[in-house]
């Protein structure tokens, strides 16, 4: 299975979440809410390429609207390979997460 | 809405990436933009503009034209393809192409590098844009002589009247001496130099500070090998003591500086220095402004303007009242070797138009390789039509099939260029004999970038005609066979070879005549016997006639005499004025040559005496005689010659004999009128021996040993020094006859493949004539009429060619030939000849051929 980066897996994430709605914009928006720090959009393009070349997303042309100078947006869907890797990680996340003793980090 | 004010940030992005990408991307960002414009518009553009640099990555990087890349590198391959099939097909071709490229391109080559060599001599001082030799231009009544002897005053008195001068050097011309150091006793020639030297020209000092060395006046400079000569070593020789004898006024010299070795393409040569100072102190009279001498070099600013400097030096002399009818003249140093002749008190190119012909012989070698190119290429285009037709037929257009020709020309002429850079690389060493010249060092990238820039165009040029003649054939007639070759082509095709044997001709008879000129010059009669003399210096013996006398006692010397003031009969240089008799007036002060000779040397040198007699020992001192030449007997009046009284200045003198004109310089110069003075002590010595014998040389070497000469024994021949005097005609000869045989031969072979093309088209022709009963001779002659008519076009073409350039050549000779008119009909002879060899051994093996093996093709 391909390994997946940070801001890789923070992409994903927003693709999964924005169902049949996900594209560049937006995703871009959802992160910046998210994370609170201005995300520059061709990082975004760069990870929705690289998740496509591994095949954790698909990609189709939408519809165009105005704000967007006449060009169609390409909307992004997690696949189910792509779920699957989402998963696995959150099961290793939470699996070590727990393991955490329960002490004061005061 | 777009993204106003900011379409070209989008479009440079559509210039650099995949088109796969645009529309999404674009989108995204045009999106961002309005979001951002609404804040401010210039903010909103300056992120778009960071934003697309970010795409600048591989994986948005247009594949530059993958697809047509493969494409270009087919057809390259497919043409290479071709072009190699086509070498492989007509090799006979091919190699008659390499053989003329190539022996063309390795002639234009060494030209090329000699001429280098030849523009670069000099140029390597730092300074040399500056730098520039100051000259005398002296009227009188035979013209302005140039004189590059000038007074020793005149570089100070430069220095201090024009601020636009930086330096000013004085040098004497050089000197010969013995130097002794710590280890051995050197023979050294150097040179007296000003103390700013080396601030103007550039040698490059290994020891010692270049602005000091010649503070005091017994500093010495040596060369490397000077040095180690010297001394054994060259290190820490700074402040060792050398000896000079007595040319180098016996003094104690240190030294303050060591020199490189110097370039080869210095004229400025010399193996030691020695401060002006030294000089002047000892030759007293040359600090004075009615002495020359002195070889005057100047610096100028950075800026200042040579020209208006040379205007304003001119008068300098007649201004300050210190010469009349003497100017002063500005020459660039490093252009001197070129422009190294004075015509009406301005440089003219000398050597340079040497250099120029030979440039341009080798590119008329050149033209001729290619003009074989050109005409092979088009005779060979029958062979190519079918290959043309079907190319065309298949869809490749016109200009696809020049460019395969021109790929063609180019790999031609780049493959003879690298066959030619083999033969220059093994040609140099002979070569550099023939010029006397080391030219044999690895060319820079400069030159190199040069040729391949010239090749280029080259093949260009040599490719166009053939490639948009052949692209240019309808592919449906040559299809159908209704082909016929265009009549425009026919004429180029004879007018290229008549081209051809004109450069051919041109050079046969450039030859024959240059030739002809160097035998007269060596066999013509010099009023003198120049074999047997050998010629030595004893400078540095108190003796002379002893010395003389004890020679003529060996056996096998037959006489000896002594000059000076010279080197020896050949060369004796210097002409006087202030020669007057009774009956001769102011205007006639006339300039004679002035040799003076010791006893017996009309008989030594075999001088034809007319009347009278020579100086001989039986009168005892003969100071006040003279012996003039016929040229100034008839100046002075013939009759009653002998005992007439001149004077020699003050001295009152008698003419005692009359010799036949006899050469004193080379036969560039007239013989001038000769008044022949007599000086017993003069150093020069020449021995007529009766033959060449090991014995009598090496018992004149023990006689010379014997009386204790400063100088080791060093003799020349004067036959020797007389053809040294042409040893640059002597090279002309010998390029000429190599480079008219490499024309005739290159034009021949190229002559050979056209005439095996053309025989091949007329081959149903030959063989109807031969059944109607043409004999072989008629068919033979058939052929080679047309070629011969083309030779006699090429002779009447030619001749006044080469009849001008010859006869300007000539005129550098005060005695020459004349060209005569039979030399254009050996040429012509020559040429005719060769002809008819190539033409004739094709035709008849053309002819012998039975006619039905070819007329029963169809």
């Amino acid at each position: 299975m391909p390994s997946l980066g940070e801001f890789e897996e923070l992409v994903l994430l927003s693709v999964a979440a924005q169902h049949n709605t996900a594209y560049g914009v937006s995703i871009k928006e959802f992160l910046e809410e998210q994370l609170e720090k201005k995300i520059n959009i061709s990082a975004v393009h760069v990870s929705l390429k690289r998740l496509e070349k591994k095949g954790f997303v698909t990609s189709t042309f939408g519809g165009i609207t105005k704000t967007r100078g006449g060009r169609r947006k390409k909307i992004y869907e997690i696949t189910s390979y792509g779920k699957v890797q989402l998963d696995e990680q959150y099961r290793v996340r939470t699996s070590i997460y727990t393991r955490i003793p329960n002490i004061s980090f005061g | 809405m777009g993204t106003r004010g900011s379409e070209w940030i989008l479009r440079f992005f559509r210039w650099f990436s995949r088109e796969e990408y645009h529309e999404e991307i674009e989108g995204d960002l045009i999106e961002i933009f309005n979001v951002d414009s609404q804040e401010s518009n210039i903010k909103a553009g300056l992120v778009l503009a960071w934003t697309i640099l970010r795409y600048i990555r591989p994986e948005y990087l247009k594949i530059t034209d993958g697809g047509f890349m493969v494409n270009r590198y087919s057809i390259f391959v497919h043409n290479l393809k071709i072009v190699y099939r086509g070498l492989l097909k007509y090799r006979s071709t091919f190699s008659i192409n390499l053989i003329g490229l190539s022996t063309a391109f390795a002639c234009v080559f060494l030209i090329y590098l000699w001429a280098d060599y030849e523009y670069s001599v000099d140029t390597f001082h730092l300074n040399d844009d500056n730098i520039y030799q100051v000259l005398q231009n002296k009227t009188r009544v035979e013209g302005i002589k140039t004189d590059k002897s000038t007074p020793a005053l005149l570089a100070e008195a430069l220095v201090t009247d024009f601020p636009e001068l930086d330096y000013a050097v004085t040098t004497n011309r050089k000197t010969t001496g013995m130097l002794s150091g710590s280890r051995e006793e050197v023979q050294g020639t150097g040179k007296f130099v000003g103390a700013d030297f080396l601030e103007v020209f550039s040698f490059p000092l290994l020891q010692g500070n270049k602005s000091t060395v010649f503070i005091e006046k017994n500093s010495i400079v040596l060369t490397e090998d000077l040095a180690t000569a010297l001394f054994g070593t060259t290190q820490n020789v700074l402040g060792m003591t050398v000896k000079g004898n007595r040319d180098l006024f016996n003094e104690e010299y240190v030294v303050t500086g060591v020199l490189k070795t110097l370039p080869t393409r210095s004229t400025l040569t010399f193996d030691f220095l020695i401060s002006y100072e030294q000089y002047l102190s000892k030759y007293t009279w040359f600090n004075d402004w009615d002495s020359d001498g002195a070889i005057t070099y100047i610096s100028i600013k950075d800026g200042a303007d040579a020209n208006a400097l040379n205007q304003k030096i001119e008068p300098y002399l007649e201004e300050k009242g210190i010469r009349e009818s003497t100017t002063l003249l500005l020459q660039k140093f490093s252009d001197a070797y070129l422009y190294n002749k004075y015509e009406h008190g301005r440089p003219v190119p000398g050597r340079l138009m040497y250099v120029r012909l030979f440039l341009l012989v080798s590119l008329f070698i050149l033209l001729v390789a290619c003009i074989n190119f050109i005409n092979l290429s088009i005779a060979q285009s029958t062979h190519k039509l079918k290959e043309i037709g079907v190319s065309k037929a298949i869809g490749i257009t016109k200009r696809e099939l020049i460019h395969r020709f021109l790929f063609e020309s180019a790999l031609m002429v780049f493959f003879s260029a690298a066959v030619a850079t083999v033969l220059v690389i093994g040609l140099l060493p002979q070569f550099n004999i023939i010029f006397g010249k080391d030219l044999s060092q690895i060319p820079d990238p400069g030159f190199i970038l040069k040729i391949i820039g010239f090749l280029s165009a080259l093949s260009i040029l040599a490719g166009l005609y053939p490639a948009y003649y052949l692209s240019s054939f309808s592919p449906t007639s040559i299809l159908k066979n209704t082909f016929v070759n265009s009549h425009s082509a026919q004429w180029i095709k004879k007018g290229l070879v008549v081209v051809q044997f004109c450069i051919s001709l041109i050079f046969i008879t450039g030859f024959i005549v240059v030739h002809q000129q160097i035998t007269f010059l060596k066999t013509s009669e010099l009023g003198y016997t120049k074999d047997n003399i050998v010629h030595f210096n004893i400078r540095g013996n108190n003796d002379v006639n002893g010395f003389i006398n004890a020679v003529k006692e060996i056996p096998g010397v037959q006489n000896a005499t002594n000059v000076t003031g010279g080197n020896s009969i050949v060369n004796i240089s210097g002409a006087g004025r202030g020669f007057s008799w009774q009956g001769s007036t102011e205007s006639e002060d006339i300039l004679f040559a002035r040799p003076q000779v010791g006893y017996n040397f009309a008989e030594t040198l075999e001088l034809e005496l007319l009347e009278g007699r020579s100086f001989n020992e039986e009168y005892g001192n003969e100071e006040s005689k003279l012996m003039v030449n016929e040229l100034a007997a008839a100046l002075i009046g013939k009759e009653d010659i002998i005992g007439k009284t001149i004077n020699d200045g003050d001295d009152r003198k008698q003419i005692i004999g009359v010799v036949k004109n006899f050469n004193l310089e080379s036969l560039h110069k007239e013989i001038q009128p000769t008044i022949i003075r007599f000086y017993p002590d003069g150093t020069e010595v020449m021995v007529r021996i009766s033959s060449l014998d090991k014995n009598t040389l090496s018992h004149i070497e023990e006689l010379y040993n014997s009386y204790n000469i400063d100088y080791p024994f060093s003799y020349t021949f004067i036959s020797d020094q007389y053809e040294e005097l042409y040893r640059f005609e002597e090279r002309v000869s010998v390029l000429s006859r190599y480079f008219s045989v490499i024309a005739v031969i290159i034009s021949s072979l190229g002559l050979f493949a056209l005439v095996a093309f053309t025989i091949e088209k007329r081959m149903k022709e030959i063989g109807i004539r031969k059944i109607l009963g043409a004999s072989n001779l008629n068919i033979t002659r058939l052929l080679t009429g047309s070629f011969s008519s083309l030779v006699v076009i090429s002779m009447l073409i030619s001749s006044p060619i080469s009849y001008s350039i010859l006869t300007n050549w000539l005129s550098n000779f005060a005695y020459r030939i004349t060209v005569s008119w039979w030399v254009f009909f050996i040429g012509l002879g020559m040429l005719l000849f060769s002809v008819w060899f190539t033409v004739g051994v094709q035709a008849l093996k053309a002819v012998r051929l039975n006619p039905v093996s070819y007329l029963k093709q169809e």
